[in-house]
């Protein structure tokens, strides 16, 4: 079923939109939340409140991209997962690694919260704006969706040298970046 | 909240299309998910099984057909073991003939569970074992070795705990404690060879995994539609299947060489979650 009429679904409050999604994206999302968690039982927990967040978030949203706008709930519920349950003590996969390498790019600073001068999501964008594509995407496989490093090396063909080193350049620009914005670095 | 906790979250508000720019790159599977082509890789695989099991299975219809097991219900006290190689040897000309009759026949024949019904008939009428125990019986300790000995008992031992089983197959294997600890399993080892883990929800059986000393031990012969290899950072499997994004039967080695199955039970696994148990498993 195409995005749209899922979309109508949940607009007309049918409970097939949230069959519909689960059949078309459940598999996707289940990989991004077993990422970040590492738990199959929290994985479906995610995923299940996705869809509870996205029945009570259509309508009044009408998302854009449907596929995006589900990655990012599952991705922000299973961080608040993390949170929550304090899961780094049994084993939170990337994300401990993730902070420690994005905080290179915000040593003894601060980050502008929300309402705060410019806001970050749009330094962000501005940011992977300039990115080349190939260190666009690897920027965004490490820190959006955490995937591994050798996971990304072999995705692309690369070497796990090459991944790391470009990597750390983006995070290098990634903090000019906000320094030029008025993030002290 | 820390400020690079905070940086983590703002990347998840970045635009939709760096998002849907990776998505359609895994959509694609460039590079991670290659197709095998169909049936080709478990024929070849599985020849070595073929033929020991063709040959196991013209021994015996050479000797129903010539009734010479015609006295073994009666006696009561003769094995198939004993009996096979004498038939063998006393027909000779029978046995020949009927070689190649069979061997046409068990050729025409897939490896399907109605092959494996009619291989355990025959073998051991007494036998209520499921279609994958059939497989392993008539299967896994027959062809290997060449050995026509027929209707041998189970060799599996059952086991109380991993560690017990690690002592009869002789060499490790580490499984996560929490690995679906809702199920209740069964423990179960062959000498030398092989460990069996199975989960069940209740009587059902959810799933079994395995680790031997053979590189393909899931005793499944069955033929799927879906055959994907996935590579992973740490593993790279054969996943098999009947249906997109489930599956029934996974297959992979690891570095040392032991070879590893999760076959499904009753019903098919989520694919997901067969990776997940294969990551689990290869993180120990």
């Amino acid at each position: 079923m195409e995005d749209s009429a899922i979309i109508e679904l949940f607009f007309a409050r049918n409970e097939e939109a949230i069959k519909e999604t689960a059949s078309k994206y459940g598999r996707m999302l289940k990989s991004v939340a077993l990422r970040i968690l590492r738990n199959m039982e929290d994985a479906e927990e995610s995923v299940s409140d996705t869809y509870m967040k996205t029945w009570n978030s259509i309508p009044p949203t009408r998302p854009n991209v449907f596929s995006a706008f589900l990655t990012r709930i599952t991705r922000n519920i299973s961080l608040d997962m993390l949170d929550r349950e304090h899961a780094e003590k049994r084993g939170a996969g990337e994300i401990p690694a993730l902070l420690d390498e994005l905080e290179e790019c915000i040593a003894d600073n601060r980050i502008p919260v929300p309402g705060e001068g410019m806001e970050l999501r749009e330094i962000l964008n501005a940011f992977l704006e300039g990115e080349k594509p190939e260190a666009r995407k690897i920027f965004v496989r490490r820190y959006f969706f955490g995937s591994e490093v050798k996971e990304i090396a072999e995705f692309y063909g690369l070497g796990e040298s090459k991944v790391k080193m470009t990597l750390a350049r983006s995070r290098e620009r990634l903090r000019k970046c906000l320094e030029e914005e008025g993030v002290t670095v | 909240m820390t400020d690079k906790n905070r940086l983590l979250r703002a990347i998840g508000d970045i635009d939709d299309k760096y998002i849907t720019e990776i998505l359609a790159e895994d959509a694609k599977g460039s590079g991670k998910v290659v197709k095998v082509p169909f049936n080709q890789k478990p024929v070849i695989k599985y020849m070595k099984y073929y033929l020991p099991a063709a040959a196991a299975l013209v021994i015996v219809v050479a000797c129903v057909k010539s009734g010479l097991f015609s006295g073994f219900g009666a006696n009561g006290s003769a094995s198939y073991d004993s009996a096979a190689p004498a038939a063998t040897a006393d027909a000779p000309d029978y046995a020949v003939n009927s070689a190649a009759e069979c061997a046409e026949e068990a050729e025409a024949m897939p490896m399907t569970d109605g092959f494996m019904d009619e291989t355990a008939g025959v073998t051991d009428a007494g036998a209520t074992n499921s279609d994958k125990d059939a497989v392993e019986s008539s299967v896994n300790y027959l062809a290997p070795d060449g050995d026509v000995s027929i209707g041998m008992p189970n060799p599996f031992v059952e086991c109380r705990t991993l560690a017990e089983a690690e002592q009869i197959a002789g060499f490790k294997f580490s499984v996560p404690d929490n690995l679906d600890k809702r199920y209740k399993t069964v423990i179960r080892a062959i000498d030398g060879s092989l460990i069996e883990i199975i989960y069940f929800d209740g009587d059902r059986e959810v799933y079994r995994i395995r680790k031997g000393t053979d590189r393909d031990v899931s005793g499944d012969y069955n033929d799927y539609s879906i055959s994907v290899c996935i590579d992973s950072a740490n593993w790279a499997a054969e996943l098999k299947g009947n249906a997109e994004g489930y599956t029934d039967c996974a297959v992979w080695v690891d570095d040392e060489g032991y070879g590893y199955s999760i076959t499904a039970g009753e019903e098919s696994l989520e694919t997901a979650k067969v990776e997940y148990i294969i990551e689990r498993l290869m993180q120990q």
